[in-house]
């Protein structure tokens, strides 16, 4: 048997009549960056259970004094001390609440419309082929005649084939190195649907304070008066907050979605009818 | 506002159930001069800003000072300041009881 060596081979030109894809196999899709611009939810009805609320409330006072003898005068300030009163509201029921932040693990959306930006120079960074098969090739395209030699053994320095034909060349498979790449997707406006959530529990409880305005109390008695300023504070303290029958809608006025990483892997890869032109080979060793 | 966690709520819980009135004042008490010759010094101190803006003539502010420098006199050998202090005393015990409610 002799076997032939192709060491290189060049075509200057080729054209090909058909190209069909089985298959296209898009493997785990990762996203760069995903970002939600405008993001708006509100609560649109729940109720709210606070057991073992107990409220310090805290008064602070203060006394501005003056004096005006007319000859003699003077004027100072007194803290007055402060005084703490404890309350035992015990539990608590809120029947309906509006306007509270939540964050929803998920929310399934639908009927979602995509804008890709134009994608421009795809490199796969190479690849591999699988199962190549070429069938009636024929090399020159216009053929050529030779009789009355036999040969055991040969080597060639190159040759050049001004045409050749190939009637059909298929890829059982091929798989590039690199993922393909789209740069950036925009989505949006996206309307969220109503979505349930499970009742949310506190798992420790919850301390806050708050503190009222300052209110003030004058008094003026000709040459003397003053100001009793007082100033309340609120230390709350709720054992447990559980939120009910929570229910959440909202919007996202645009989602974008950067760099975002598509594996490629194409099946069934096959090129008919293929006129191939100005075939170069160098080194060809049989 | 500073937040309290759940630890110092308790502890402020526990103050507050005690003890209502959690903090005293501990201001300094006003203790003016009452005294005729302390009221005196206060008026000769204003008359003199009043000399200095025309509105006493130097020869009045003279006079004046001539019978307050003759009243003080009399009143430094009365002990004026300590009869000031001991009718003020007797006062702040008659207010005090004036105003004084029975323990609740």
């Amino acid at each position: 048997m002799t076997q032939i060596n192709l060491a290189q081979a060049a075509a200057a030109s080729a054209t090909v009549a058909d190209i069909k894809i089985e298959e296209i196999v898009l493997g785990g899709v990762t996203i760069g960056q995903l970002t939600l611009e405008n993001t708006s939810l509100d609560l649109n009805s729940g109720s709210a259970a606070l057991d073992s609320v107990r409220i310090v409330l805290t008064l602070d006072f203060q006394f501005d004094w003056w004096i005006n003898l007319g000859f003699w005068s003077d004027s100072g300030s007194a803290d007055l001390g402060t005084m703490s009163f404890a309350i035992d509201l015990g539990n608590v029921s809120i029947p309906s609440l509006g306007n509270i932040p939540l964050s929803v693990p998920n929310i399934a959306l639908a009927s979602l419309n995509a804008a890709f930006a134009p994608i421009s120079s795809i490199d796969l960074g190479g690849g591999n082929l699988a199962g190549i098969a070429a069938s009636n090739i024929t090399l020159p395209k216009n053929g050529f005649s030779l009789s009355g030699l036999g040969i055991g053994a040969i080597t060639i320095g190159g040759f050049q084939v001004p045409e050749a034909t190939a009637a059909q060349v298929s890829i059982q498979e091929f798989r590039p190195n690199a993922s393909l790449v789209l740069p950036q997707a925009t989505l949006g406006p996206i309307q969220i649907p109503q979505a349930s959530a499970a009742d949310v529990q506190t798992t420790a409880p919850v301390s806050f304070t708050g503190s009222a305005s300052q209110q003030a109390l004058s008094l003026s008695l000709g040459v003397l008066g003053g100001t009793i300023n007082v100033t309340p504070t609120a230390y709350i303290s709720i054992g447990t907050l559980q939120l009910q029958g929570v229910a959440l809608t909202g919007s996202v006025a645009q989602a974008i979605l950067q760099n975002i990483g598509v594996p490629v892997d194409i099946r069934g890869f096959s090129l008919n009818s293929i006129d191939i032109a100005g075939i170069t080979a160098n080194n060809i060793t049989g | 506002m500073p937040q309290m966690d759940h630890a110092q709520f308790e502890a402020l819980w526990q103050r507050a159930k005690a003890q209502p009135l959690a903090r005293r004042t501990t201001s300094a008490p006003v203790q003016p001069d009452l005294s005729l010759t302390g009221i005196v010094n206060h008026y000769m101190t204003m008359a003199a800003l009043q000399r200095e803006w025309g509105k006493l003539t130097q020869q009045d502010y003279n006079d004046l000072e001539a019978a307050v420098n003759t009243l003080k006199i009399v009143l430094a050998r009365i002990n004026d300041s300590e009869l000031v202090a001991e009718a003020a005393a007797r006062n702040a015990t008659a207010i005090q009881a004036k105003f004084a409610r029975p323990a609740s």
